[in-house]
């Protein structure tokens, strides 16, 4: 089953057969809920609407609609590419970037510990200390190295590397960022669903599948959703 | 100063280097030890085929009553955006874990007393190294009646992602039921 993402797909055709007289047309319930419905009329459908779940629910489609538009709007207006244009003019700007110090400040250099003696100028001890001190530290990289690459063999652990990536069954773990190679990235694996529907029977009721998007926008991973309309209640 | 006058100093430093690299050597030697069991082959148990997965459901109610996100729900972050966002207010109600069996029911007792039954139909192991196995879920929703209020829904899923099934009213508001296989 292919559906577009954040689309609605109803399955029933909804109930407007035949409407009991006095009971809002489906333009009205929208002009209400839009808040352009006038009085008397106003009053009237907001009372029917108390007492029935069909016209509830064709509110809540509205609502649900309404929801999916903004967001979408409000997606767009983000992406237009308003932040780019910003920091491009940041960028343009010489001032930006330069460092500002108030006109009284200065830059002096870090004190040195004035009561340390000077170093006679023919002294090398201190080079040659140091020196046997890198060779000490360099025999114990040799040592730990030699630990390493040499380690006593252990008969009862004589286990072949090879033998280790026997895969089991099922995996205890799902690797969350599977390995995308360039060929398989096409139009369809653009959007990631975690759970694809493989088949719904609604019965009675209106239902629409939604694919939600479940993180970034450029995660492109989405949430299944199944959403069913209830006449009947609790 | 002479060389010599600084022969002590050598010394500690030689001795301090080569106890640091034995030190050093058992160490790493013993970190080597504990690894290996992690390398050893899986247990034969792992090889048999798994006929049954855990599943976590979360039942949350929706309503506009405006208290906002059960912070007990965690990170759902779908409830914030449509189809979801025409809500702006979510509830924990229950969240069992279930076993699920292939080929046998699970049965969840929702609030408003219908059942959600789960049942594993299949596990479909990975068609290349890298992909995740999927679980092909079923679920039905049973009014008390006998009635069917979802008859089915089949779903593939990956171990670890939600899927939800919204919409029974409910106290002012609706159910919003989300299930996912534990991995």
């Amino acid at each position: 089953m292919t559906m577009n993402k954040g689309q609605p797909v109803p399955r029933h055709a909804p109930m407007a057969a035949a409407q009991p007289p006095g009971s809002p047309s489906d333009l009205e319930l929208m002009q209400y809920f839009d808040g352009e419905l006038e009085e008397p009329r106003r009053s009237a459908v907001a009372a029917f609407l108390s007492a029935d779940l069909g016209a509830q629910n064709k509110v809540a489609g509205l609502r649900i609609t309404s929801a999916i538009l903004r967001d979408e709007a409000e997606s767009l207006s983000a992406a237009d590419g308003i932040a780019d244009l910003v920091m491009a003019k940041i960028h343009a700007d010489p001032s930006v970037g330069a460092p500002v110090l108030p006109p009284q400040a200065q830059v002096l250099p870090f004190p040195t510990l004035s009561s340390k003696p000077a170093a006679p100028a023919n002294d090398n001890s201190r080079r040659i200390f140091a020196a046997l001190g890198a060779l000490a530290v360099a025999a114990a990289a040799a040592f730990a190295l030699w630990g390493r690459t040499a380690p006593p063999v252990d008969p009862a652990r004589s286990t072949p590397v090879a033998a280790v990536t026997a895969p089991s069954t099922v995996p205890t773990a799902v690797n969350p960022e599977p390995e995308i190679d360039a060929a398989s990235v096409n139009a369809e694996a653009d959007t990631e669903h975690g759970v694809e529907v493989a088949a719904v029977n609604f019965g009675a009721h209106m239902g629409s599948i939604f694919y939600v998007p479940s993180g970034s926008i450029e995660a492109k991973r989405t949430t299944t959703v199944v959403w069913l309309a209830d006449d009947a209640g609790e | 100063m002479s060389l010599l006058h600084r022969f002590p100093q050598i010394a500690l430093c030689l001795s301090l280097g080569l106890s640091l690299g034995l030190l050093a050597r058992g160490t790493l030697a013993d970190d080597s030890r504990p690894a290996a069991p992690a390398q050893t082959p899986a247990p034969a148990q792992s090889a048999t085929p798994v006929t049954s997965v855990n599943m976590e459901v979360i039942v949350l109610h929706a309503t506009n009553d405006g208290t906002g996100i059960d912070p007990k729900i965690g990170k759902i972050p779908e409830l914030s955006k449509p189809p979801f966002s025409s809500y702006n207010s979510y509830k924990l109600l229950d969240r069992p874990k279930i076993a699920v069996t292939k080929g046998a029911q699970s049965t969840v007792k929702l609030p408003n007393g219908r059942d959600m039954a789960v049942m594993l139909k299949d596990i479909i192991a990975p068609a290349k190294k890298g992909d995740p196995t999927r679980y092909l879920v079923s679920t039905s929703i049973q009014k008390p009646g006998g009635n069917t209020f979802l008859p089915l829904l089949d779903v593939n899923a990956k171990a670890g992602e939600w899927f939800f099934v919204a919409g029974q009213t409910y106290k002012g508001g609706i159910l919003v039921i989300g299930l996912k296989v534990l991995p």
